[in-house]
């Protein structure tokens, strides 16, 4: 394939004349059929990677995602531009719904699968009849027992791509550190693998930090830089309930703006409405949680202000990655108080099943001789339903032997020792996170260059900023001069808006 | 609109039912319970009206309904009365709303969900299409919906999206007059064009000062009156095209529905338990339901015409509606269910005259 085709095809399926940093690269080696890792930034496209392959190849590629609001966002995109050979195969979906897939499933190019579909042996085994040009496995990184987000369903994967012949694989991530990556790979074991690691700093983003006295304090602050910057903004929170309250103090204050807020506890129907109204311009600031933007793909937002500031410095990237998409311009503010990172402690502490809670439920598998269901059930009433804290359980059991096709075996290992080790491994997670969130607030009170600072982590070398750098090096907000943007807010009669809804009298 | 529902179901349950009832009936739990009780109390126009309502906001609803001393909980927790306070407040607010109420559960629940959503994503698609910008991601999410637009657009789309567009503005031009100011520009508001994407629930409720429950019942009220005009009239131009074709429309349960064939069938309440292995009182439990919409019911096989009487005159001497009450004042050979049966019966006869409004 000449380069030449590459780009008409990109611009035939994207509309996009130029490949970004990478995307180009990797899909040369996925059409080679070589097995690749790739550690590309979020918001350069990671997607395309392998919906342009799967589009262009014969066969089906396979992308196994953790994330279900991001597969389903994915596929509703696709179609949208034309692409309608692809679906997702997830719990979402009802049971006619997937029978009905499951069917069809030779009529696709491209398949989203969440991890415990792969689990499903009817699933492997149709799927194994077709011909596989791709198999994917995106967000790489919850993979690692050491990665942010570690799922155990996710390493199953492994078993799952032996399982259907080894197709050429592709791991994709977009945060990960080298001994994260180092992880990664060792997990699943590909042989030859290419490895294309991208910096994962963006030049376009100066960063801010501010530390206020009072907590009121951010509303006042928010409120001027919102006043003065009209530009897409985006506004993050650690809770739905500030989030709402935030925003409505916003609105109160400042009349010709239109804001508005977004999180996981509005129902399907308006969080789509305001996605879509962002899209559309309709909106200039949205207040939210990390619900949003995961599937949007908007390319202008410029300011992303932090509210709160989240649990950890991968997070943090991920979430400033939305702004300046097409490398335009764009301004990271955290507004920090002393006494904030109670929020995420908080959350850290519920996040594992409590020691106490473990031992009992290890006393029941010992002395009680009780079934896997007997035992979830219990488990799950003594941790108010959490059910990470179940798969979480159940993993280690299955990785001490204990739990050995769906049957208890206590003669694997003294009680005592396997309460040892499960002790020591939550002790071990907690000790881990703690440690994030520490790295996350050693950067809000890093008195040196706060790009250097906060890219650290991932790499040696960080590229010099294409705009102002940093709080401590020279961003000045007078200096700043963003492109105005126009709010459009009509309070007219509802028979002039229905005239212009249906295209009358124009 | 919803503190008048849930007052006046208030004032009918009377506190002889739990005020989960109440929140059964709004979202169609389609318990053999609900439905009777719906037709028991004259409440079948809420039947359905708010599928999406969540346990936890009903409740909220209700304590506020407490807080403002509008109704009082009684010691058992479960039921609640309306107060001499709710009753005038209720009335009022059936004053004011009488003119423009169309909501019809028993009749509309299902048909007006799958309108409300095949008219949002029609005119989402007919004005990207009459923009020549066929490319966009759905409002509406369910298939069958999207399914149904795409057989519509086909058939239509000789008209030329100019006349539909014309249409659609004439048919809702005049639905809408008939509203409140305020309810018609929440509806506009909530629908989305290519030129403008629709508000949420939460945004029209800001906007018009109102509740979220408000912002979801007004819509669905003036497209309960849509279905009404569709059915009755013949004055639209073109919002016949997406209503619903055949779908039942009457309130039985799945269960109940395979019952009911099996009783068409001509087998007994014996047999049919026996062929879906369910007891036989689930059975019954079933034939009472069906009552309710089925005239031809073979009831002389249940209960003599000579019982039948009897029941039917300690119901039109009794207030009370609590089936111990009831069975008390009978001899002891008759059984619940037979007094269920003949409710039933009746209570279609005299649903008509309970209505609210």
């Amino acid at each position: 394939m000449s380069e030449l085709q590459l780009e008409q095809n990109l611009q035939a399926h994207f509309g996009f004349s130029t490949f970004r940093t990478g995307q180009k690269e990797i899909i040369e080696a996925v059409l080679k059929k070589q097995n690749v890792f790739a550690v590309l930034p979020t918001g350069t496209g990671k997607s395309i990677c392998y919906q342009l392959p799967a589009m262009m190849s014969s066969g089906i590629v396979i992308v196994a995602s953790p994330l279900l609001s991001l597969m389903t966002d994915q596929v509703k995109q696709l179609k949208a531009t034309g692409f309608k050979k692809v679906a997702a195969l997830n719990s979402m979906l009802s049971y006619q719904e997937r029978e009905t897939l499951i069917q069809q499933i030779d009529s696709y190019q491209l398949l989203y699968l969440s991890p415990e579909m792969l689990q499903s042996k009817r699933i492997l085994t149709r799927i194994k009849s077709l011909k596989i040009s791709l198999f994917v496995i995106d967000e790489a990184h919850c993979i690692s027992q050491w990665g942010h987000e570690f799922r155990p369903d996710y390493l199953r994967i492994k078993q799952a791509h032996q399982l259907l012949n080894k197709p050429p694989l592709l791991a994709l991530t977009a945060t990960a550190t080298p001994d994260v990556q180092q992880d990664i790979l060792e997990a699943l074991q590909i042989p030859n693998v290419k490895k294309f690691i991208y910096p994962m700093d963006k030049p376009n983003i100066s960063f801010v930090v501010e530390q206020v006295d009072q907590v009121k304090e951010k509303e006042e602050k928010i409120a001027k830089i919102i006043r003065n910057y009209r530009v897409p903004t985006l506004i993050y929170f650690s809770s739905r309930e500030e989030a709402a309250r935030v925003a409505s103090i916003l609105q109160g204050k400042e009349h010709d703006r239109n804001i508005a807020y977004y999180h996981g506890g509005l129902d399907n129907q308006d969080r789509l409405l305001i996605q879509q109204q962002f899209m559309n311009k309709q909106l200039d600031v949205i207040c939210c949680t990390n619900a949003f933007g995961m599937g949007i793909n908007k390319k202008d937002i410029q300011l992303v202000i932090h509210y709160h500031f989240p649990s950890q410095i991968e997070s943090f990237i991920q979430e400033i990655g939305r702004a300046g998409r097409n490398g335009q311009e764009a301004v990271s503010v955290t507004l920090f108080h002393e006494y904030d990172h109670i929020i995420p402690q908080r959350l850290l502490d519920t996040e594992l099943p409590d020691i106490g809670v473990v031992k009992q439920m290890l006393k029941l598998i010992y002395h009680n001789d009780v079934s896997l269901n007997d035992l979830k059930e219990e488990f799950m009433l003594n941790v108010n339903g959490m059910e990470p804290h179940w798969r979480f359980f159940r993993y280690q059991l299955e990785k001490l032997n204990i739990l050995e096709h769906e049957q208890f075996n206590i003669t694997a290992l003294p009680f005592h020792n396997a309460l040892m080790i499960l002790q020591e491994t939550i002790e071990k997670r907690y000790r881990y996170k703690y440690n994030k969130l520490n790295e996350m607030l050693q950067w809000l009170h890093t008195t040196g260059c706060r790009r250097n600072k906060l890219f650290s982590h991932f790499q040696d070398h960080i590229q010099k900023p294409t705009n102002m750098c940093c709080d401590y090096c020279d961003f000045r907000w007078e200096n700043w001069h963003p492109a105005i943007e126009q709010s459009n807010s009509s309070t007219q009669d509802w028979q002039t808006n229905l005239k212009e809804i249906l295209y009358q009298g124009d | 609109m919803f503190e008048c529902i849930l007052l006046d179901s208030i004032l009918k349950l009377n506190g002889e039912r739990t005020v989960y009832n109440i929140y059964h009936l709004l979202t169609a739990k389609k318990s053999t319970q609900t439905i009777q009780d719906s037709n028991l109390f004259g409440l079948t126009n809420y039947f359905g009206i708010y599928n999406s309502l969540t346990r936890q906001a009903f409740n909220q609803e209700i304590q506020r309904l407490e807080y403002h001393q509008l109704i009082t909980v009684n010691p058992d927790q479960q039921t609640v009365h309306i107060s001499e306070r709710g009753k005038m407040y209720y009335k009022k607010l059936r004053e004011e709303q009488a003119d423009y109420f169309h909501l019809n559960g028993e009749k509309f629940h299902q048909k007006a969900d799958r309108f409300s959503k095949n008219l949002l994503l029609f005119i989402q698609t007919l004005t990207h299409i009459h923009r020549k910008n066929p490319r966009f991601i759905p409002i509406i999410e369910d298939v069958e919906s999207q399914q149904f637009v795409k057989k519509v657009w086909n058939k239509q789309h000789e008209l030329g999206t100019a006349t539909i567009l014309k249409y659609l503005y004439q048919d809702l031009t005049m639905i809408l007059e008939n509203f409140p100011d305020d309810h018609a520009a929440a509806f506009v508001d909530s629908l989305t064009s290519l030129k403008k994407v629709g508000l949420s629930r939460y945004q029209i409720a800001k906007k018009y000062y109102i509740t979220t429950h408000d912002v979801y019942l007004s819509f669905m009220n003036i497209i309960h009156a849509i279905c009404k005009a569709i059915e009755t009239e013949d004055n639209f131009r073109f919002l016949p095209q997406l209503y619903p074709v055949h779908q039942t429309n009457k309130l039985l349960s799945d269960s109940t529905n395979q019952t009911f064939y099996y009783l068409k069938q001509g087998l007994s309440i014996d047999e049919i338990a026996n062929v879906r292995n369910l007891k036989e009182n689930t059975i019954k439990d079933h034939i009472v339901e069906i009552a309710y919409i089925y005239q031809e019911l073979n009831w002389p096989a249940y209960i003599t015409e000579q019982d039948y009487r009897l029941i039917r005159e300690i119901l039109k001497k009794l207030e009370s509606k609590k089936l111990k009450d009831i069975k008390s004042l009978l001899p002891d050979s008759i059984s619940y269910f037979q007094i269920k049966l003949v409710i039933a019966l009746e209570g279609r006869n005299n649903v008509e005259e309970n209505q609210y409004v």
